[in-house]
């Protein structure tokens, strides 16, 4: 079925809330029934999922473990060598004591 | 472990606690950057901008109900800030950004190592799609599509109405999904 435009443009503007649920009981029928019957914007709304779902399972590498024995060997080395001590990069008074916490 | 438990008001944290924190909350943050700054130089530095801001708060952790939360918040504010410095220099470099934007537009892939991270052209290709975005608009959506915060969690990250929140989402993936249309429309069933 060919698109009614102007009414293909309102009902587009509301796939973003269709597809989170975010609808009226009432606005989500008349979207799932214009889908139904309009093969352009039923194209358009799959295209939106899709992206939707590429942005979901887009992936990203795992921490590099150099960098995170950098930040303990930062905040834990007690200085030597010019290194900042812990008390000198946190601040505020250090009660060796308590810090076993 | 429950790790709240280690913060005691007005004591620093522990080698034990630093250790801990470091590793349970490392890989998060760092993903959680990498999608936001689309960079690993820049995951980097977020990472250790986080974990210097948790350390020096740390009298005030145990008194957080929802530690995630917090974590959401500096990270998204710390991307936000190394988006916008990233994006003032782009302007500046011209030339470079007109070459980025054409290989967005011609699906060309990018020379940078981090698009090409697992070899996936779709993944290149959302990479840049979320480089193009502002930085408001790619924090949005990554808290919201990646991350599954609600609106009005997120509304309280960027300080924004959570009704700009849903346009910031609404935007950012109408705009990915026109970069990505010409490789997802021979998938389509």
């Amino acid at each position: 079925m060919k698109g009614n435009k102007p009414f293909c443009e309102k009902i587009s503007r509301s796939f973003h809330d269709y597809y989170d649920g975010e609808l009226s009981l009432f606005m989500k029928r008349v979207v799932q029934k214009h889908l139904g019957a309009c093969v352009p914007c039923r194209r358009d709304y799959v295209l939106l999922q899709m992206t939707i779902e590429s942005i979901r399972q887009k992936v990203a590498p795992d921490v590099p473990p150099r960098l995170l024995k950098k930040i303990i060997r930062q905040f834990t080395d007690p200085g030597p060598g010019g290194k900042p001590a812990p008390r000198e990069l946190l601040g505020g008074d250090w009660t060796d004591g308590l810090q076993r916490i | 472990m429950d790790i709240l438990r280690m913060c005691i008001p007005g004591v620093h944290p522990s080698t034990r606690a630093i250790e801990s924190m470091v590793h349970l909350y490392g890989n998060k943050i760092y993903k959680l950057a990498y999608h936001m700054t689309g960079s690993s130089d820049d995951a980097e530095d977020v990472v250790q901008e986080v974990f210097l801001k948790l350390f020096r708060n740390w009298s005030q952790i145990g008194a957080r109900r929802n530690l995630s939360a917090w974590i959401h918040r500096i990270v998204s504010n710390a991307s936000l800030d190394l988006l916008r410095s990233r994006q003032a220099r782009r302007r500046r470099e011209v030339n470079a950004d007109s070459e980025r934007l054409e290989a967005v537009a011609t699906g060309r892939r990018s020379d940078r190592p981090e698009a090409r991270l697992d070899g996936s052209e779709l993944n290149d290709r959302i990479a840049l799609a979320l480089d193009a975005l502002s930085p408001q608009l790619a924090v949005a959506l990554v808290l919201f599509d990646h991350e599954g915060l609600k609106a009005r969690e997120i509304a309280g990250i960027l300080n924004v109405a959570e009704a700009t929140v849903r346009g910031y989402v609404s935007e950012a993936r109408q705009r990915v999904k026109e970069t990505l249309t010409p490789y997802l429309a021979g998938r389509t069933p």
